[in-house]
């Protein structure tokens, strides 16, 4: 594997004058995470590349404009904005840079994280923005599972399968982080705000971009780098055609990580994408497992599965019904031959007692085991 | 000379006893009406000009003077016809006071003497016994509805000239007969519940919604025979009672609907108005109020398709009727009240496009989207809507093998029984109002601590919880059951779909 230009390493966290000068050259318009590599390379240091810069630039088409920046830039009140929003201002430079994220070809220079980043294994999960109950109940299960296997579980905070990815992960008691394609003190999508702070408050928000950006358009792809960068391998639920879940998966596949692919409905367009992997050759998944074993991971606990034990009751045939995925409660009548006032009733009683769901459509579907509240 | 004979003007659904008083007098040759006229009573001078003229009468040239008594309230239609030209006869001499002495005339004469069908003939057959009345004068199309009354007889007659032959004895006619008995026809009924295939539960919730008496709110993509089940809800309630179908053959009579020649309707009404109805043809309006869509549905059912189509304030004007089972039209001439004791049957797509929960289509709707969708339904109507069930599309197999359902008839019966088991219930012991969770009906513990249990798990709110043991006490009745038990209450929380909402949108 190609490790581009090996940045330095510092011996220890590095000092505040290194950070202010990551920082500064990270906001360098136009100016890319290699080139920085390169200038830091030859400088020794990034505090004396920041300070020297009118000697890098030489004469090279936008040496004026990129002079005009460099002193417009003060990427001290940068650092002291971010760190007094409860951000960790990480570098290239530092340590506890993430190993996985430092192998790629492009890393980001300078990474905003409110938590904290920890070196459990991570797996990303990533899918539709508009997402059916099927996807978002597989993003959830495999997340659940993942999360409980010790795997740390990224995505890209965005509506849909990012979302019921986090949230299950959260559910489940296990670590997850979310890289975002604007600040990190930025509230976006809007009603993922809660969501956010209770990552950032037990796993981390991660960006590239600096307090206060706005979220663009073109941030999203380049955060989809980031989220395949941390990760070991990346699964993908829902997605159509032009999936950003394929953007995700073509820097994975550049960056060496293996690509899963959660099998959908056929009559659904949002399988469109995850088929089209499966054809190319992702990894089928079904099951947590099949993306542990295939990253060489082991389950740390194990995860069950037959599980209407503790229905208990006269309930059991029902759960045993919904054993093959979600049912129609007409479809629920009409296969257990019995009547229709009983299977409602039985059904409410489920419900009450958290084991199943419903989903829009009269669709019923079992509770995955670890997204149960009582 | 003065002649006076009887006859009725319809206010709202009952008739108004009408004194018709024709006075003939020398003097410029003139005929005129009094009394608060409407614009077609007034065009009865031409039409019983002519029709007097083409009988073989004569219309003596000479001041003629119509007078309605009471004369402060407003007279309508074209019923007074009839009677104008019986006095005008009178007055003129060429037939005596004797012989329409204690008959009520009502009806309209065409140009040519002969003697047309009017609205509310039930009504003023109802009215005339009070009235010491011999005998209806009425065209023989309205004979079959006037004797359903089976107050006082009712003579059917074709022409003008046929009613004097009657009255004077030349050639009397012999009262009309009720054309059907007391006990409704059986089995004729068009649609039945066995025509639906499969969708077992969603036949369930009409059984319930039957027994209750509640109302309904199906919610499920286009196609799914949300209309189809509607249209069988009628077939599965009690037949009607005497009363009721007096009632409904009344407004039906009073609005001009009935078929020439019926007697007593005994099929309860269903009323499928368009979603651009007005709020006038809703619940009634006009002048002279006429009966809207919510009392042609009285002890029937009322169904609103595509719900969230109709307007804002047409929805608004249904909440009261929901309420009282009737509705209160305000007039400067007084208010008129039309019974409207309806079932309301609703049916909306799950989210704008119509397929969200589709197995075999795409719902492309953002959870945005159906959220403001949805959001158009709260308020005040949905607070009076009972059951809300969705109807997703059923099986293939369901349609092509399934089995056959029951029929409306067998349902009809459990129904039918519930009802009973209830209005005895009611009988024994009063429902006191507002007295919590016990006001419908003993309920068992077990069945509240479950209900309680729900609405924490689910965060229903109080008015929720209500509704619930109104489904769940339905459910106990269908079951033959004493209290209201866990499994009624378990049942009707999975007929309240809206409730919860939010996990719909997860």
């Amino acid at each position: 594997m190609n490790f581009g230009t090996p940045p330095p390493e510092g011996p220890g966290p590095s000092s505040d004058d290194e950070v202010v000068g990551w920082v500064g050259l990270s906001l360098l318009p136009g100016v890319g995470p290699r080139t920085v590599a390169v200038w830091i390379g030859r400088a020794g240091s990034a505090s004396k590349t920041w300070r020297h810069l009118p000697i890098f630039l030489g004469v090279k088409a936008g040496r004026e404009e990129l002079l005009a920046a460099w002193r417009s830039i003060d990427p001290e009140a940068v650092v002291a904005d971010a760190r007094s929003k409860g951000m960790t201002v990480l570098t290239l430079g530092d340590p506890a840079y993430p190993r996985a994220l430092r192998a790629i070809a492009d890393p980001p220079p300078v990474l905003y994280v409110r938590g904290v980043l920890d070196d459990a294994p991570v797996v990303a999960i990533v899918g539709s923005r508009r997402a059916t109950p099927y996807g978002l109940a597989a993003a959830g299960s495999l997340a659940a599972d993942l999360v409980r296997a010790g795997v740390t579980v990224v995505s890209g905070l965005a509506r849909g399968i990012d979302g019921a990815a986090h949230q299950a992960a959260l559910d489940a008691g296990g670590r997850t982080t979310a890289v975002l394609g604007c600040g990190a003190d930025v509230r976006y999508p809007p009603e993922h705000g809660a969501l956010a702070e209770a990552i950032a408050a037990s796993g981390a928000l991660v960006t590239e971009f600096s307090p206060g950006t706005p979220p663009r358009r073109g941030h999203f792809p380049r955060r989809n780098r980031l989220i395949s960068g941390l990760a070991r391998g990346v699964v993908v639920v829902e997605g159509m055609e032009d999936s950003g879940a394929l953007v995700t998966v073509d820097y994975a596949l550049d960056q060496g990580r293996e690509v899963f692919a959660v099998p959908g409905s056929i009559f659904s367009r949002r399988s469109r994408a995850p088929h089209e992997l499966l054809r190319q050759g992702a990894h089928v998944v079904e099951r947590a497992e099949d993306v542990l074993s295939e990253l060489g991971l082991s389950a740390t606990r194990r995860v069950s599965t037959g599980r209407t034990g503790d229905a208990g009751d006269d309930a059991a045939w029902l759960l045993t019904l919904l054993e093959e995925g979600p049912r129609s409660s007409d479809d629920l009548v009409t296969t257990s031959g019995r009547p229709a006032a009983e299977v409602a009733a039985v059904l409410s009683m489920l419900e009450i007692r958290g084991l199943i769901q419903t989903l829009p459509g009269q669709m019923v579907m079992r509770t995955p085991m670890n997204r149960r509240t009582r | 000379m003065l002649a006076t004979i009887l006859s009725v003007t319809i206010v709202g659904l009952e008739a108004l006893p009408v004194s018709v008083e024709v006075d003939v007098a020398g003097g410029l040759p003139s005929f005129s009406i009094v009394g608060l006229p409407d614009a077609a009573v007034q065009e009865a001078r031409e039409r019983v000009r002519a029709a007097i003229r083409n009988s073989g009468f004569e219309i003596p040239p000479r001041r003629i003077v119509v007078n309605l008594a009471p004369g402060d309230r407003r007279k309508e239609g074209s019923a007074l016809d009839l009677p104008i030209a019986l006095a005008v006869l009178v007055a003129t001499a060429q037939l005596p006071q004797t012989s329409v002495q204690g008959y009520l005339a009502a009806g309209e004469l065409a140009l040519d003497g002969a003697l047309r069908p009017v609205p509310g003939v039930l009504a003023a057959a109802g009215a005339a016994r009070q009235l010491g009345v011999r005998g209806l004068l009425v065209s023989e199309a309205n004979a079959a509805e006037g004797a359903a009354a089976e107050e006082v007889p009712i003579y059917g007659l074709s022409t003008l000239r046929g009613v004097v032959d009657h009255i004077t004895g030349r050639r009397p006619v012999t009262p009309a007969t009720s054309p059907v008995s007391h006990a409704p026809p059986e089995a004729e009924a068009s649609v039945d519940l066995a025509d639906v295939r499969g969708q077992p539960i969603a036949r369930r919730v009409l059984e319930i919604a039957a027994a209750g008496g509640l109302n309904l709110l199906l919610i499920g993509p286009p196609g799914t025979g949300k209309t189809m089940l509607a249209r069988r809800l009628p077939t599965i309630l009690p037949p009607l009672s005497r009363k009721e179908a007096v009632e409904v053959t009344t407004i039906y009579s009073v609005a001009g609907r009935l078929a020439p020649r019926s007697g007593l309707m005994w099929a309860r009404p269903f009323r499928a108005p368009h979603h651009t109805a007005s709020a006038a043809a809703m619940v009634g309006g006009g002048s002279g109020p006429r009966p809207g869509e919510i009392t042609l549905a009285h002890a029937g059912v009322l169904f609103l398709d595509e719900l969230l189509e109709f307007h804002r304030d047409v929805l608004d004007v249904l909440r009261q009727p929901l309420e009282d089972g009737a509705v209160v039209i305000v007039r400067t001439g007084g208010a008129i009240r039309f019974p409207a004791r309806f079932t309301l049957v609703a049916a909306m797509n799950p989210c704008p496009c119509g397929y969200r929960g589709d197995p075999r289509r795409e719902c492309l709707c953002t959870p945005a989207h159906v959220q403001r969708y949805l959001a158009k339904l709260s308020g005040p109507l949905l607070d009076r809507i009972d059951l809300h069930v969705e109807v997703p599309r059923p099986q293939t197999n369901d349609l092509l093998a399934g089995s056959v359902g029951e029929s409306s008839q067998d349902v009809r019966a459990r129904v039918s029984a519930a009802r009973e088991r209830a209005a005895e219930r009611v009988a024994d012991r009063p429902m006191p109002p507002g007295t919590g969770w016990r006001r419908w009906g003993p309920i068992d513990d077990a069945a509240l601590s479950f209900l309680r249990a729900a609405t924490d798990r689910l965060a229903l709110g109080g008015r929720a919880a209500e509704r619930i043991l109104r489904i769940g006490r339905a459910i106990a009745d269908l079951d033959a059951s004493e209290p209201t038990r866990a499994e009624h209450i378990a049942e009707a929380l999975r007929y309240r779909m809206l409730d919860r909402a939010p996990s719909l949108s997860s």
